[in-house]
């Protein structure tokens, strides 16, 4: 007979009492965990999207390219560096790029676009760009051809085997033109891009622009962002004095302090929820150890010290808070077992509103641990906060006059 | 040589304006093997003298003495310990805990002095025998009746191998039957292991069966006779 066996007998005393109690625990904890499963899942999406897509974990840039995004702040790769790159086991892929906005035209359509040399094997590796052809075939080494968005070529009028010309400011404001042949189609998940995106092989890009071995980015990816900033800070002691090492939570401010600010509100609105259970839990404890009182003076009077009283309501709190965790976790964690490997479809209007956005139309939930163990720890300190409470209480509680009611 | 003396105990409390002195410059020692009944009208002080001497409620001033000790010089947690090896209690509301069994009220005192589970075992079943409930072991106090709640509150005072047990009213809920059974039980014990039982009341019955009789009126002792 253990005071945990008290404890738990006494938690079913008033059964409606304790299952409202474990039940606000439930819903609060339930709640909590699915919200930041969802947020956390369509950050996970974003910063996926916007690391395959557009920015790679880690960039290689010229210091002056994030404020002018010119070709006139590309940069030649010291090639000791590319090496220390190579070199660093952390690393999983790199790729250079030369990225410029220039002008496409076809017969009398002409549109605004965003030229990309790339390095196609390496960065079919990096971003999985080959996924997205719909039509025609990826780029190779050497390749003349050029990749563009489904929707800038119905734009321009132009299929596969058909040329388009593109027109740019080169490096040093030489002003060049060419003409390529379309070599395949892509569409991404999102709009934007299939709007204005152009892919063509590196050396091709740099003949285009009188730009020779010049890159404007270096796009570095990991196995996952926990290696961020020991990779970032290990390349910062090579990085020659002209160029700059960015995350990408740099060179995506806006997405960081969108995502900041959601994950603040939300931690406000959980701490309020959860004061409110708070509150709730400890009008419940007030109540049973008022009612209690005699029992608990019937205790101490018997030999039982103080302290330990307190332990076995304790116990019995905590054992609320546990049954209300557990409950919940055991609801939502197939729940979004389920939906990991099933990410929700966004149809229609919000669909497409997504894709403007330039994300994937997709719900996605967050299956990290902390989703789960944050609230059941939030909860273990609500308990131990109300258990001030508790200590206070018997404290105060006078053997003597708990005999007398 | 006694196992309980008291000298000079007062118990004042201040009403609104005016004080109660509940108890008021008593005088008494008792011996082992006492069967004594403190005997008194409602509000002559017969609770507030045995909460005093039961290390429950703090005296306003005097002595009381166990085994040379003035256990009122005891800090509260060494006081706590004090009742535990040293005290039985009865109370006239039986005062069981409601969520454990018989067995477990009567363990329950065990538990807290830490001894052994073979140990807590065999008490348990022999205590119960002695108050003959040995058949209701199981059962929690709301399945029985209040003689029988007195009866496991009894065994449950006498777990802890007590030096004596205090009583407050211990019959003053239970009807005749009860209360002679319990009486019983109660003289039984005192006679066959010599336990030093203390009880206060103001039932004549209960009185007849006390070897010694402590009259108080007013929070002070009238007479003190043995029998
Ligand atoms: N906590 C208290 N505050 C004030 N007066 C009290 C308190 N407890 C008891 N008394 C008073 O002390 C006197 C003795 O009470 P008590 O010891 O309970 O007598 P008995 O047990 O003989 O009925 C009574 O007058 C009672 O009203
Ligand atoms: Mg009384």
């Amino acid at each position: 007979m253990n005071y945990s066996k008290i404890a738990w007998r006494n938690l079913w005393r008033n059964k409606k009492r304790s299952l409202i109690t474990i039940s606000s625990v439930f819903f609060g904890v339930l709640f909590s965990i699915s919200l930041t499963s969802l947020q956390e899942g369509s950050f996970a999406n974003m910063i996926d999207n916007i690391v395959n897509f557009y920015s790679g974990y880690i960039q290689i840039q010229d210091k002056e390219y994030m404020e002018n995004n010119t070709i006139n702040h590309s940069f030649v790769p010291p090639s000791f560096f590319l090496k220390k790159i190579s070199e660093n086991k952390t690393i999983s892929n790199f790729s250079k790029r030369l990225q410029i906005f220039a002008l496409a035209s076809s017969g009398d359509e002409s549109q605004g676009v965003m030229i990309t040399g790339i390095e196609p094997e390496k960065e079919n590796s990096l971003s999985g760009l080959s996924k997205w052809v719909i039509q025609g075939k990826f780029l190779e080494q050497g390749d003349k051809g050029i990749l563009l968005g489904n929707l800038l070529a119905e734009k321009l009028n132009v299929e596969i085997g058909d040329s388009i010309i593109i027109i740019g400011p080169g490096y040093h404001g030489i002003s060049s033109a060419g003409l390529f042949p379309v070599k395949g189609l892509l569409s991404f998940p999102m709009m934007e891009l299939n709007k204005m995106a152009i892919y063509l092989e590196l050396e091709n890009c740099q003949q285009l622009f009188s730009a020779d071995n010049r890159v404007t980015n270096i796009i570095i990816n990991l196995p996952d962002y926990t290696h961020l900033e020991r990779v970032k800070s290990e390349l910062q002691m090579d990085v020659p004095d002209e160029l700059t090492v960015l995350s990408w939570e740099e060179m995506n401010e806006e997405i960081t302090q969108f995502i900041d600010g959601k994950r603040y509100s939300a931690v406000i609105f959980k701490g309020i929820l959860f004061m409110i259970i708070g509150f709730g839990i400890l009008g419940t404890v007030i109540m049973l150890i008022a009612e209690r009182k005699r029992e608990l003076g019937v205790m101490n009077a018997l030999g039982m010290k103080k302290h330990r009283i307190t332990s076995v309501l304790f116990l019995e709190l905590l054992f609320t808070g546990l049954t209300g965790v557990l409950f919940s976790v055991a609801v939502t964690f197939p729940v979004i077992l389920h939906f990991l490997k099933n990410p929700i479809p966004i149809g229609g209007e919000m669909g497409v509103a997504f894709q403007d956005m330039g994300f994937e139309p997709v719900i996605e939930f967050s299956g990290q641990g902390w989703v789960f163990y944050k609230p059941a720890i939030t909860v273990f300190i609500l308990t131990v906060i109300i258990s001030i409470y508790i200590v206070y209480a018997i404290k105060r509680l006078k053997t003597v006059d708990a005999l007398r009611t | 040589m006694s196992i309980i003396e008291i000298k000079n105990l007062t118990k004042i409390y201040d009403g609104s304006g005016f004080e109660v002195k509940a108890v008021n410059g008593i005088n008494l020692s008792f011996e082992k093997g006492e069967f004594a009944a403190i005997v008194g009208p409602s509000g002559s002080g017969k609770t507030t003298l045995l909460n005093m001497l039961g290390g429950l409620d703090h005296p306003t001033s005097g002595e009381v003495i166990v085994d040379g000790q003035n256990i009122w010089k005891l800090k509260s947690r060494k006081l706590t310990d004090f009742r535990l090896y040293n005290i039985g209690f009865v109370f006239q509301a039986y005062n069981l805990i409601p969520v454990l069994t018989a067995k477990e009220n009567v363990e329950f005192i065990m538990h807290l002095q830490g001894r052994s589970k073979k140990e807590r075992d065999s008490r348990t079943r022999e205590l119960m025998q002695a108050v003959g409930l040995e058949e209701r072991m199981n059962s929690r106090p709301s399945k029985l009746s209040g003689g029988q709640q007195q009866r496991v509150a009894v065994a449950r005072a006498l777990a802890s191998k007590p030096k004596f047990i205090l009583a407050d009213e211990p019959t003053a809920n239970l009807d005749s039957k009860s209360t002679e059974t319990l009486l019983d039980i109660m003289e039984h014990l005192n006679k066959e292991e010599d336990i030093t039982f203390i009880f206060s009341t103001h039932d004549a019955r209960v009185v007849k069966k006390a070897r010694r009789v402590i009259t108080i009126e007013d929070g002070k002792v009238k007479s003190d006779e043995v029998r």
